[in-house]
C-alpha cells in the first residue's frame, strides 16, 4: 500500500473535476481540504487479501442477522432505542433474495502489520461517488497503469437484478443536507441512466398501503418499486407522523432493509457469544474488530465508542481529540453507559507518502448482496478518522510481469 | 461560460479563501435562467474601506447577498459565497435555490474586472431563505438549509490570520448562525452587527438552544 501524491499543478483541476464530475460537494470542512493530495495504491496480494477479509465479514453479519431476526429474544444487549424494538418485531417477512444488502467495512492498518477493522457501516453506508468515479480520475490525472473497482457499477448492476426495469425508485434522504444529496444524487443519476425513474424525497415522503411503499411526493405520487434508504434507521423513530414504521415490513425491495439494525449498532459484538452458541461463526469478526465489552467493565488501553456513531465522532482517542471532548465523551459514556461499548484500542499503523509525510488511513470494503464491490478511503494525520479527514481515490498496482 | 469557469473566478486557486466557496449551487449552473432580475450594485453604507482584522458575513436574502458581495469586492474584500441548498428536482419546494445562479454568473463577470489581492479579507455571502421551511403539505420537497460550524473558518483560523472581528450584516441574527457566533466569541472574536444602514456595532451573542 501506497500513497502517490497528486502535483500541486495537477490538484488543481483535479480538485475542481472532482467537485464537477465525481459528486464531492463538500471539499472543506471547517479548515480541512477534505480532498487529499494524494491517490491509495493497493497491490493485488493487499487487493485480494481484502476482498478474502470483506468477503468472510460480510458472510457472518448475513448468517448473525438472520438467526437475530428469527430469534429476538437475544437482542436485549444490544440496547437498541425503544422505538425501533418494536418495530423490528415486524421484520420477520424479511427475504434478503428480495432487497439489495449494502455494507462496508473499514479496514486500518495496524503497527504490527495486521488488518484491524473499526466497524461495519451496514445501515446506510455512504461514499459511493468517492468509490466510483474518483479512482478513474485520478488513474486519469496521474496517468498511471492503475486500475480500479466501480462500486457503482456494482451496486446498480445488484439493484437492476432485483428490480424491473424503467421501476421507480426512491431516494430518501435528509433533503436539506447537501452532503447526503450528493450520494444520492450519483446513485440516482446512475439508476436513470438504466432507465429507471429515480426520484429523490425524505423519509416522510413515502407511506404504505398493503406494505407497499407509496411516494407522496408532489411530483410523483404512486407505487415505489425500490426504497434506497440513506436516512439513517435511528433517525426514523423522531418523525411525526409515525408513517415510517412501514419501512419494517415493507413488500417493497430495500436497500438497505432495516434488518441493518442488528451489525450497525456498536453492542453488536456483545451478543457473539450467543451466536457462537447457537451455530453462528464469527470467527473473522473476532480476529479482525479489537476485543469490545461494556463500559462498566472498561479498563487502561480500552476507549469509548458509541453505540450509534458515525464516521468516527465521539470516540474517545486521547490523542486525537481535544481535552474537553475527550472528558465529555468520558462524563456521557458513565451518564449513559448503555448508548457506549469499551474497545481495545489498536494502534493504526501511519503510512509515509512519497514527499515524506504520514498519515493514518481507514480503508472502508464495500459488499452487494455479500461480493466485495470497491473501496472507500479516507486519511488523516491523526489516528481518529472522522469528518476532518480527507477523501483519497483507491486504486490497485497491476502485478509486474 | 461553463460552471466550472464561472467557480473558478470565484474560487481563484491562490486565493487565501477560496477554498471555503461552496460548489453546490455552481454544480447546475444553467445559464437559460430567464429571471428578471435588478443588477444595480447596492451602496455600502456601514463601510467605506476594508475594516481591519474583520472579515464580514452577509446573511440577507440570497440575490441582495450576491450583489451586496460584489459591491464589498470593490471596496476590497473577496466575495466566499457558501450557499449549501440543493434543487428539488422539478418537486415544490420550500426553497427556491436556484435563483441565485444568474447571480452567480453575473457576479463571476463582474469579478473578473476588479483586481483582488490573493489574501484579500473574505466576506461569506448566505442567503437568508435558507431556512424558509414551512411545509403546506406532507407532499413539499424540504430543500431548506442549515449553515453549520463546518461551512467557515474556525476561530482559531480566524485569528491565526490577524482577523479578531466577525461583523455580521443581516436583517436579524438566524438561529443557526447565531451558534456559530456564540462559539466564534467564546474562544476570543468579538461580534460586530450592522442591518446596512445604522453604524456598525459590538455585539453580545447570547447561547441559544437550536435543533433543525
Amino acid at each position: 500500500m501506497k500513497l502517490v501524491p497528486i502535483t500541486d499543478e495537477k490538484y488543481i483541476n483535479y480538485r475542481i473535476d472532482a467537485m464537477f464530475d465525481c459528486y464531492k460537494w463538500d471539499p472543506q470542512f471547517v479548515d480541512n481540504n477534505t480532498l487529499a493530495r494524494y491517490v491509495l495504491v493497493l497491490s493485488e496480494k493487499e487487493y485480494k487479501e481484502l476482498v478474502e477479509l470483506t468477503e468472510k465479514l460480510d458472510l457472518e453479519t448475513i448468517e448473525a442477522e438472520k438467526f437475530l431476526n428469527n430469534n429476538l429474544q437475544y437482542i436485549k444487549p444490544l440496547y437498541l432505542p425503544k422505538k425501533l424494538t418494536k418495530e423490528i418485531k415486524k421484520m420477520k417477512n424479511y427475504d434478503k433474495n428480495k432487497h439489495i444488502r449494502l455494507m462496508r467495512y473499514d479496514f486500518h492498518p495496524t503497527i504490527d502489520n495486521k488488518w484491524q477493522i473499526s466497524e461495519v457501516n451496514s445501515d446506510v453506508p455512504g461514499g459511493f461517488a468517492e468509490a466510483s468515479l474518483l479512482p478513474k480520475l485520478a488513474i486519469k490525472t496521474l496517468k498511471e497503469d492503475y486500475y480500479s473497482i466501480d462500486f457503482g457499477e456494482i451496486l446498480s448492476n445488484a439493484i437492476s437484478r432485483k428490480i424491473k426495469k424503467k421501476g421507480t425508485i426512491m431516494f430518501v434522504h435528509c433533503t436539506s443536507y447537501s452532503d447526503d444529496r450528493q450520494v444520492m444524487q450519483y446513485i440516482g443519476d446512475k439508476m436513470k441512466s438504466l432507465g429507471y425513474n429515480s426520484i429523490y424525497g425524505a423519509a416522510d415522503h413515502l407511506i404504505f398501503k398493503n406494505k407497499q411503499a407509496i411516494s407522496i411526493l408532489n411530483n410523483y405520487e404512486g407505487k415505489v418499486d425500490c426504497i434506497f434508504r440513506f436516512t439513517p434507521l435511528e433517525w426514523l423513530k423522531d418523525i411525526k407522523p409515525k408513517t415510517w414504521s412501514g419501512y419494517f415490513d415493507t413488500i417493497t425491495p430495500s436497500c438497505n432493509h432495516p434488518i441493518a439494525i442488528f451489525a450497525q449498532t456498536k453492542r453488536f459484538p456483545l451478543i457473539w457469544d450467543i451466536l457462537e452458541q447457537n451455530g453462528i461463526k464469527m470467527t473473522t469478526w473476532r480476529k479482525l474488530l479489537p476485543d469490545t465489552k461494556e463500559v462498566k467493565d472498561f479498563e487502561e488501553g480500552y476507549i469509548y465508542k458509541p453505540a450509534c456513531g458515525r464516521v468516527g465522532e465521539n470516540i474517545s482517542i486521547k490523542e486525537a481529540c481535544s481535552k474537553e471532548e475527550y472528558l465529555k465523551i468520558i462524563k456521557d459514556a458513565k451518564k449513559h453507559p448503555k448508548n457506549y461499548v469499551v474497545q481495545k484500542k489498536f494502534f493504526s499503523k501511519p503510512i509515509k507518502s512519497a514527499d515524506g509525510k504520514e498519515y493514518h488511513i481507514c480503508l472502508g470494503s464495500y459488499t452487494v448482496d455479500g461480493k466485495q464491490a470497491g473501496f472507500y478511503a479516507r486519511i488523516s494525520k491523526l489516528p481518529r478518522i472522522d469528518s476532518y479527514a480527507a477523501d483519497i481515490p483507491v486504486v490497485i498496482e497491476r502485478n509486474k510481469k | 461560460m461553463t460552471n466550472k469557469e464561472v467557480y473558478k473566478i470565484w474560487a481563484p486557486y491562490h486565493a487565501k479563501w477560496s477554498n471555503w466557496v461552496r460548489p453546490v449551487p455552481f454544480i447546475y449552473l444553467d445559464e437559460k435562467i430567464d429571471e428578471f432580475i435588478d443588477y444595480t450594485l447596492p451602496h455600502i453604507n456601514y463601510l467605506n474601506e476594508v475594516l481591519d482584522n474583520t472579515a464580514i458575513i452577509v446573511d440577507i436574502n440570497g440575490i441582495d447577498s450576491i450583489k451586496e458581495g460584489i459591491s464589498l469586492s470593490k471596496i476590497g474584500y473577496r466575495p466566499i459565497p457558501i450557499f449549501n441548498g440543493t434543487n428539488s428536482n422539478n418537486a415544490l419546494s420550500t426553497t427556491n435555490n436556484k435563483v441565485i445562479e444568474p447571480l452567480l454568473i453575473w457576479g463571476a463577470l463582474e469579478l473578473q474586472k476588479i483586481k483582488l489581492k490573493d489574501n484579500a479579507l473574505p466576506v461569506f455571502l448566505l442567503d437568508e431563505n435558507r431556512l424558509n421551511r414551512y411545509k403546506i403539505n406532507r407532499g413539499i420537497f424540504d430543500n431548506s438549509w442549515d449553515v453549520y460550524y463546518q461551512d467557515l473558518p474556525s476561530s482559531k483560523y480566524f485569528l491565526n490570520n490577524n482577523i479578531d472581528k466577525i461583523l455580521v450584516r443581516a436583517n436579524k441574527i438566524n438561529k443557526d448562525l447565531n451558534k456559530i457566533l456564540y462559539d466564534y466569541q467564546k474562544n476570543n472574536l468579538k461580534i460586530l452587527f450592522t442591518n446596512g444602514f445604522e453604524p456598525i456595532k459590538e455585539i453580545k451573542i447570547k447561547k441559544i438552544k437550536y435543533i433543525n
